[in-house]
């Protein structure tokens, strides 16, 4: 089914004299199986609304909705329904070893002994950790990219329908960063609908659907990367970047250039080759 | 969990700001052992005209002296209700079942309260006035005479300037964490007294940990801009006693002989 | 004939709890006024030569000079801190004090700078990364690349000669990376300071005069952006990637297309595609 949002309102009032809007008025769907990237810049209430996904945080007004039920009607339903990664979730391990780590939420569920291990064997798994090298390790001794799908792994353990990551990417190396995006990518084609919210054009072009541009507690565009990418003033009046294909492309095309907007490196390789051998007159 | 008042500097420009932190220092304990002297209802009179002075003169906002309150508010009415009615006394004035008021009581409870009110506005008024850092200096310069003593002032002074830096970053860190943890289905507010100990462990290991890895990275980046203790060390605030101050005392002996005049004033038969 | 500022002569570095190598047979020497990039992925001793050329470090074996200061000498100590300046990774970490007047004037309180002179080198310094209206903010309120912004002025304030970020924009977003980068080549450019640029975010060493790639410990590869950029296998071999437009240009040449060397910008890029396309049209 999918997760809504109606109307969501939420007015932060944690100082008492100025009530700060954080959402204003979203409405969005979330279709199951599908791979949304928000983007938008610093405070413009994308981990806001990443927090109403599970019930973290309640809407002032409005409702989220779960095959068509209010998650805060019914939190014990749907508490473990929608994981939620947080930005640099490595700062949260506390366990002594790898495997209590992953399996603190499955133990929160209340499930036997016997599947939290099936459970957390498979989370390893599907994060590239080997469970009989590192199980027993402590966490703390690991490298960064490896605290990180360590902790990844303690929310899949959970098995949420919904995975809801917020930049994962940030601060790893270009090494680390290519692991990780691959997992994630690896993790949406087993049929987990995932939200990604990122700063990185290159991460959101590579793995995105869709994407949602937020600014100021609204959602003001939906639509394919190709549709987002190619409105490059629009996004870099925002203080957004594209990927560096689209820019390219923008640039040439109004230089007269007949082509067509690419995001993705390799097609505009494959455009530009066609532009530059055949006059761009044959293939589109 | 942001709205504590005291340690949160307000800055304007007002007479109070521009006193000496030292005045402030001395004033303050001044304050505090006026307050202590108060001896009955009256003796509060001239306490109340010496906060109402200074915060006028401060430029502080009432709603913010107020606001420091708000975290005692149920200390406060414990005090209260406790001292109303298991005071003591010789004079029933009302009772109810179990319940009894008596004259001592009575005014106990006023009193308390009212002492517990003026401590912390008074207090915060030194925190709203003073930034913290100017503060630590101060206390560290009242506190340098010891130093020939062994007492290591400019250290003190130190870690605390570094802890009023760090709490609004390990506040927010903490909330962090916690919304985490819950996000992995953790409970922190339910159950009994052990059950919730336990709980707070996913909280607390990260949050120690994360504490320790930021006070290596704050020393590495403290000794890389040449920090190497109070000795040869110049400052950007140097303090300096004015005629402000000079008045500041005044005024606090005149609050003392006040509180002192109107106890022994009752006293008379 | 410039002067060098860092020279780094046969240094190895061994941390104190291990056996490994972090660092091994450096030899390095960079000159006054350079912009010089360092890549390399986690754990390939980037970091660990940063602190090296502050006397964070001290070598296992080797010396470092910073202007003709040995590091090894502690009567040089606080000579060598002062001239070259470190910004960390983390922007919370590195402010001391309450007040961004008071951060500022932390370096200069510590080399004992007399107090009347303070507050025009405060005024100045946060002038120079333009944060003078933060003056009297509080740290925590301000955004990531405000603080590291903050951060460059306490050091400025000290006068240095070289600035070493040591991975500065690594937890910012776009937006701070870019107020950073900037901030940073325009000292390089207008105050001829010299700057020690370390990241793993390719986009960034293309600005860089000289780039040095780490991998194990060793400076495998040392030449300007165009150079080190040109052999992408290379580069993705130590773990790192070229950026997207000398990629573009790597696929495009796969595809029989001529291009000429070193494309890494999508300025650079977009001028060969026009010249291109317009020869094209013209035969």
């Amino acid at each position: 089914m999918a997760i809504e949002l109606k109307n969501v309102t939420h007015v932060y009032q944690a100082r008492v004299e100025m009530n700060i809007v954080a959402l204003n008025n979203i409405d969005l769907t979330i279709e199951d199986g599908e791979l949304l990237a928000l983007i938008g810049h610093t405070g413009s209430g994308k981990s806001t609304l990443a927090q109403h996904l599970n019930g973290l945080l309640k809407p002032t007004s409005g409702k989220v909705l779960i095959d068509g039920e209010d998650i805060n009607e019914n939190r014990s339903k749907y508490r473990f329904e929608v994981g939620l990664v947080f930005q640099y979730p490595e700062y949260q391990l506390f366990e002594e070893t790898v495997k209590k780590d992953i399996a603190f939420g499955p133990k929160n569920m209340g499930l036997t002994e016997d599947e939290i291990n099936q459970r957390v064997k498979s989370a390893m798994e599907l994060v590239g950790l080997n469970y009989e090298e590192i199980g027993e390790k402590s966490p703390f001794e690991l490298s960064g990219g490896q605290m990180r799908r360590v902790a990844l792994a303690g929310v899949l353990a959970m098995q949420p329908r919904y995975l809801v990551l917020d930049e994962p990417t940030a601060g790893l190396d270009p090494k680390g960063r290519y692991y990780l995006l691959n997992d994630i990518k690896r993790l949406h084609e087993q049929g987990t609908t995932i939200v990604i919210i990122s700063h990185s054009m290159d991460d959101v072009a590579w793995l995105a659907e869709r994407i949602a541009v937020m600014e100021r507690g609204r959602i003001v565009k939906t639509g394919s990367p190709k549709d987002i990418f190619s409105q490059y003033s629009f996004l870099s009046d925002m203080g957004l970047d594209v990927p560096q294909a689209s820019e390219l492309s923008y640039k040439l095309i109004e230089k007269g250039v007949p082509i067509k907007n690419c995001f993705k490196l390799e097609e505009l390789a494959d455009e530009l080759q066609n532009l530059l051998k055949n006059g761009g007159k044959t293939g589109a | 969990m942001r709205d504590f008042t005291l340690g949160q500097y307000y800055p304007v420009d007002s007479v109070v700001h521009r006193l000496d932190a030292r005045s402030k220092i001395l004033l303050t304990i001044a304050y505090i052992v006026a307050v202590f002297m108060a001896g009955n209802l009256i003796a509060y009179i001239p306490i109340l005209a010496f906060v109402l002075l200074a915060a006028r003169l401060s430029k502080v906002p009432g709603k913010m002296l107020i606001k420091g309150l708000r975290p005692l508010r149920i200390l406060l009415i414990f005090t209260f209700v406790l001292n109303l009615f298991f005071g003591a006394g010789e004079h029933i004035l009302f009772e109810l079942g179990p319940l009894t008021i008596r004259d001592e009581g009575l005014s106990n409870a006023i009193h308390f309260t009212l002492r517990l009110i003026f401590l912390v506005s008074g207090t915060s008024l030194l925190t709203l006035t003073t930034s913290p850092v100017v503060l630590t200096d101060g206390i560290e310069m009242l506190c340098s005479p010891l130093r020939r003593i062994g007492f290591p002032a400019h250290e003190m002074a130190m870690m605390m300037t570094i802890a009023l830096r760090f709490i609004p970053t390990l506040v927010e860190e903490a909330d962090k964490i916690m919304k985490a943890q819950s996000a992995r289905g953790a409970d922190f507010s339910s159950g009994n007294l052990k059950q919730r100990a336990t709980a707070m462990i996913p909280l607390l290991v990260p949050l120690f940990i994360s504490a320790f890895r930021r006070a290596g990275d704050l020393a590495m980046a403290m000794e890389s801009r040449c920090y190497h203790g109070g000795e040869g060390r110049t400052r950007l605030h140097v303090l300096r006693f004015q005629k402000i101050d000079f008045y500041a005392f005044v005024s606090v002996t005149l609050l003392i002989a006040a509180v002192v005049l109107s106890k022994n004033l009752i006293n008379l038969p | 004939m410039s002067e060098t500022i860092f020279s780094l002569r046969d240094v190895n570095y061994i941390y104190d709890h291990g056996d490994e190598y972090a660092l091994r047979e450096i030899n390095l020497d960079i000159n006054k006024g350079e912009f010089v990039a360092i890549l390399g992925h986690n754990g390939s001793g980037k970091s660990t030569l940063a602190k090296l050329l502050n006397g964070l470090f001290i070598p296992t074996d080797g010396t470092v000079l910073v202007n003709n200061m040995d590091t090894q000498e502690s009567k040089f100590i606080w000579d060598i801190r002062k001239c070259a300046g470190m910004v960390f990774q983390n922007p919370d970490n590195q402010i001391v004090a309450t007040i961004v007047r008071d951060d500022v004037a932390f370096g200069l309180e510590n080399i004992g700078i007399p107090t009347e002179e303070m507050p025009e080198r405060i005024d100045k310094a946060l002038k120079a990364v333009n944060m003078l209206e933060f003056i009297d903010s509080a740290p925590h309120m301000l955004s990531g690349g405000q603080k590291q912004r903050v951060a460059i002025a306490g050091i400025l304030a000290m006068l240095p000669e070289a600035l070493i970020l040591d991975e500065s924009t690594a937890m910012l977003d776009p937006s701070g990376r870019k107020e950073v980068l900037e901030t940073v080549k325009k000292l390089n450019r207008e105050n001829g300071i010299t700057v020690i640029w370390i990241t793993h975010f390719m986009q960034e060493a293309v600005e860089a005069d000289r780039v040095l790639v780490m991998n194990d410990g060793k400076i495998s590869l040392d030449g300007t952006p165009k150079q080190v950029f040109s052999d992408g296998r290379k580069i993705r071999s130590f773990g790192l990637d070229v950026p997207p437009m000398a990629r573009l240009s790597e696929e495009l040449i796969n595809r029989g297309i001529v291009l000429p060397n070193g494309i890494l910008t999508v300025d650079d890029m977009q001028r060969e595609v026009l010249k291109l396309w317009q020869s094209n049209l013209k035969m």
